[in-house]
C-alpha cells in the first residue's frame, strides 16, 4: 500500500480518537476550569485563575459530615456485599439448576433498573418492615445496589478459576474450608479488589436512592452537593467535584497497578 | 446365560486367592482395597459394585473409554468424591469415611492443578506446610523433590513459565513431597504430545519404582496402560471387565470389550456349529474355523484374533493343517506402521480382519487379490456375542 496513504489513515484515526476523548471528557475539563475560576459565580475563568474555592471547600462545615457518612456507608456496604456477593457467586457458579439464569438476572437487576424505581421501592419496603433508622435504611439500600457489581465481577472471575486447585489443596492436607481460603482467595484477589472498587464507587456517588431513603439528619455527599447548589451558585461545587475526581482517579490507578485494567472491567 | 459358563482360557487366574504367594515367597496383601464401590448420581449409576485390590509397590491402571467411571473411582479412592456403597481400605484400615485431607494420598490431577499464584518451590512446599514442618525441613525436602524430577534450577520460576512436561514434573514432585502412602494419577500424560508422553511415561515409572511407590493410574490410552502397569483394570459402563497383567489382558482378554479396547484386531461374528469336548467348530462368514472353547451348538459368538497371530499362508493352496485355522480373503488395504505393516482384508458387516506382517516381507501384497490367512487354533479367542 502507498505509504503516504497509510500515514494519512493513521492520522485520521488519531484525530477521530482525539475527538472522541474530547467529547467524553469535556464536562470534566470544564468542571476543572470552573473550580479554578476566580469568578464568584459558576462560570468559566475570565479574570484569571485562583484556588480560593478549594480554600473555601476546606473551611466549609457542611461538607465534612456528609463526606464521612458517604465514606462510612460505602465502606460498610461494600464489605457486607463482598461477603454476600462472593457466597452468591460461588453458589451460582458451582451448581446447575432450573432457573439459575433467572436468578442471576434477578441478582443483577439493581444494576439495570433505574435508581428512582429502586429508591421508591425501597422506601415503601423499609417502611413496611418498620425500619425507621435512616442510616440503617441507607445501608440496606446500598447493599442492594452494590451487590450486583460484586456478583457480576466475582462470577466472571470464578468462571476462570479451576476448582481442581481446591481438590489439590485438600489432597495435600488442608481441610475443605482452609483449602478454599488458601487457594481460592489469593487466586481471586484481583476479582475481589476490582469488585470492591466498583461497588465502593457505585455506593459513594449514588444519588437517586439516597434521595428517597435518607432523611435530613443522614445526608450523603451527593445529596449535600445538590443541596449546596440550590442555595449557592459559587464554584465550591466544582472544587468538590474535582477533588472527588482526583480521589477516584487515584484509587483506579492503584487498582490498575494491582490487578490490571482488563480484570477491573470484569472481563 | 448358559454360554456364560465358558470363559476363554487363562481366566482361572482371577479365581486365585488374593493372598497368593509371590515369587519371593512372602505373602502379599492388598494395600489399597476397594470393595463393592457404588456411585449413583440421580438415576445414573456411575460405578456398579466395583472391587479392586492393589498390592504395595504395584502400578495399576484403570483403563477405559470416557464415561466408564475410572476417574470417579480414583476420586472415591482419594476421598474427594463420596460413594453410595462400598468400602475403601488402606493397609487394612477402613478409610471410607476419612476425608481427603487426612488420607495422605498424593494425587496428580489431569491438568496438574498447580497453584498459579505460587512459585515452583512453593507449590512443592504447599503440602509440607499443612504438615507444619519447620522451615529448614521443608526447604530440604523441596530441594530433594525438585532434584528428583530434574527441576532443581526452576525453584523460583512461575508455573506459567513452565512447559507442559515441566508442569507435569512439578505436579509429581508436589504429590511425592508429602511422602504419601500411595499416588493416584488422573490421566497424567494426556496434556503432553506423543513423543514427550512416551519419554515421561518411562521416566515416571522409573521414578516411582525408585521410591517404591504404589500407584494407580487412570487412562484411556491402551499403550500407556500397557507401558505403565503391573496390572490393568479394563473398565466399561461402571464395571471392571477384566483385571490382569498387561500380557494376559493382551493375549487372553476376558471380555469382548477388553479385547476390542486394547489393540486393533480381527473380530468376526460366528455361530457354533458343533462342540466336541474342549473344541468347537465355528461358522464364520468366510468359512469354518476351530477354537478351543466351550459353547453350545447354535450359540452366536464373536471370534477375536490378535493381528500378530495371523500369518499369510506361504502356499496359496487351501490345504488344511491340524492346528491352524485358514481363511481365504481378498486383501483391501496395506497400512504401513514403521516397524510393521497391517493388512486389512475384505470383511462383512461389523467384522474386521487384520494381519500384521514384517515390512520386509518380499511377497507382493497386491490389493484386490486373494490371500490365505492362517493362525493357530490356540490363538483363537471366542467371546459370547
Amino acid at each position: 500500500m502507498n505509504p503516504g496513504f497509510t500515514t494519512l489513515k493513521s492520522l485520521a484515526r488519531g484525530l477521530w480518537l482525539a475527538l472522541a476523548l474530547l467529547i467524553v471528557n469535556a464536562p470534566l475539563i470544564i468542571v476543572l476550569l470552573v473550580s479554578l475560576s476566580s469568578s464568584p459565580i459558576f462560570d468559566l475563568p475570565r479574570d484569571g485563575l485562583s484556588l480560593r474555592w478549594y480554600e473555601k471547600l476546606f473551611q466549609l462545615d457542611s461538607i465534612g459530615r456528609p463526606l464521612l457518612t458517604s465514606l462510612w456507608l460505602a465502606v460498610s456496604a461494600t464489605s457486607v456485599s463482598l461477603v454476600l456477593g462472593t457466597a452468591c457467586a460461588l453458589g451460582l457458579s458451582r451448581s446447575r439448576f432450573a432457573g439459575r439464569d433467572l436468578l442471576v438476572t434477578i441478582v443483577l437487576s439493581p444494576m439495570m433498573l433505574p435508581g428512582v424505581v429502586i429508591g421508591i421501592a425501597l422506601l415503601f419496603y423499609l417502611r413496611a418492615l418498620g425500619i425507621t433508622n435512616s442510616f440503617l435504611s441507607l445501608f440496606i439500600a446500598h447493599v442492594v445496589i452494590t451487590l450486583p457489581y460484586i456478583v457480576r465481577i466475582t462470577l466472571a472471575g470464578l468462571s476462570l478459576f479451576d476448582f481442581a486447585l481446591v481438590d489439590a489443596a485438600r489432597t495435600l492436607g488442608y481441610p475443605p474450608v482452609t483449602a478454599v481460603i488458601k487457594v481460592l482467595v489469593p487466586n481471586m484477589a484481583p476479582s475481589f479488589i476490582s469488585a470492591a472498587v466498583f461497588a465502593f464507587l457505585a455506593s459513594f456517588d449514588n444519588y437517586a436512592i439516597a434521595l428517597f431513603v435518607g432523611d435530613v439528619y443522614t445526608v450523603t455527599l451527593p445529596i449535600q452537593i445538590i443541596n449546596y447548589l440550590s442555595i449557592s451558585t459559587d464554584p465550591v461545587v466544582a472544587a468538590i467535584s474535582v477533588t472527588l475526581l482526583l480521589g477516584t482517579l487515584v484509587s483506579l490507578l492503584i487498582t490498575e497497578r494491582l490487578v490490571g485494567l482488563q480484570r477491573l472491567a470484569g472481563a | 446365560m448358559l454360554e456364560r459358563v465358558t470363559k476363554p482360557r487363562g481366566s482361572d487366574s482371577t479365581l486365585q486367592n488374593p493372598l497368593r504367594d509371590r515369587a519371593d515367597g512372602r505373602k502379599s496383601e492388598a494395600f489399597l482395597e476397594l470393595e463393592g464401590i457404588t456411585r449413583r448420581i440421580g438415576d445414573l449409576t456411575i460405578l456398579d459394585h466395583v472391587s479392586l485390590s492393589v498390592e504395595e509397590g504395584q502400578f495399576v491402571s484403570l483403563l477405559g473409554p470416557s464415561g466408564c467411571g475410572k476417574t470417579t473411582l480414583l476420586r472415591i479412592a482419594s476421598g474427594l468424591a463420596p460413594c453410595e456403597a462400598g468400602v475403601v481400605r488402606l493397609a487394612g484400615a477402613d478409610i471410607t469415611g476419612v476425608p481427603a485431607h487426612r488420607r495422605n494420598m498424593g494425587v496428580v490431577f489431569q491438568n496438574y492443578a498447580l497453584f498459579p499464584h505460587l512459585s515452583v518451590a512453593e507449590n512443592v512446599a504447599f503440602g509440607l506446610k499443612a504438615q507444619r514442618r519447620d522451615r529448614a525441613a521443608i526447604s530440604s525436602i523441596v530441594t530433594e523433590c525438585l532434584n528428583m524430577v530434574q527441576l532443581s534450577g526452576f525453584a523460583d520460576r512461575r508455573i506459567s513459565s513452565l512447559s507442559g512436561g515441566q508442569q507435569q514434573r512439578v505436579a509429581v514432585a508436589r504429590a511425592l513431597a508429602v511422602r504419601p502412602k500411595l499416588v493416584l494419577l488422573d490421566e497424567p500424560f494426556s496434556a503432553l504430545d506423543r513423543k514427550l508422553r512416551e519419554l515421561m511415561q518411562i521416566e515416571l515409572r522409573r521414578l516411582l519404582r525408585s521410591v517404591n511407590m504404589t500407584a494407580v493410574f487412570v487412562t484411556h490410552d491402551q499403550d500407556e496402560a500397557l507401558v505403565m502397569s503391573d496390572r490393568i483394570a479394563v473398565m466399561n459402563g461402571g464395571r471392571i471387565e477384566d483385571f490382569s497383567d498387561p500380557a494376559s489382558i493382551y493375549s487372553r482378554p476376558k471380555s469382548l470389550f477388553a479385547f476390542d479396547f486394547v489393540g486393533l484386531s480381527t473380530r468376526m461374528a460366528a455361530r457354533v456349529r458343533a462342540a466336541d469336548g474342549e473344541m468347537v467348530t465355528l461358522d464364520t462368514n468366510y468359512g469354518a474355523i476351530r477354537a478351543k472353547a466351550k459353547f453350545f451348538p447354535g450359540t452366536s459368538v464373536v471370534v477375536g484374533v490378535r493381528p500378530e497371530s495371523m500369518k499369510l499362508a506361504a502356499d496359496r493352496s487351501d490345504s488344511s493343517n491340524e492346528d491352524q485355522n485358514r481363511l481365504k480373503l481378498p486383501l483391501t488395504d496395506v497400512v504401513f506402521q514403521g516397524s510393521k505393516r497391517h493388512l486389512h482384508f475384505a470383511a462383512q458387516e461389523a467384522d474386521r480382519v487384520v494381519a500384521e506382517v514384517n515390512p520386509t516381507a518380499s511377497e507382493s501384497l497386491e490389493t484386490g487379490s486373494d490371500f490365505i490367512v492362517s493362525w493357530r487354533i490356540q490363538d483363537t479367542l471366542v467371546f459370547p456375542a
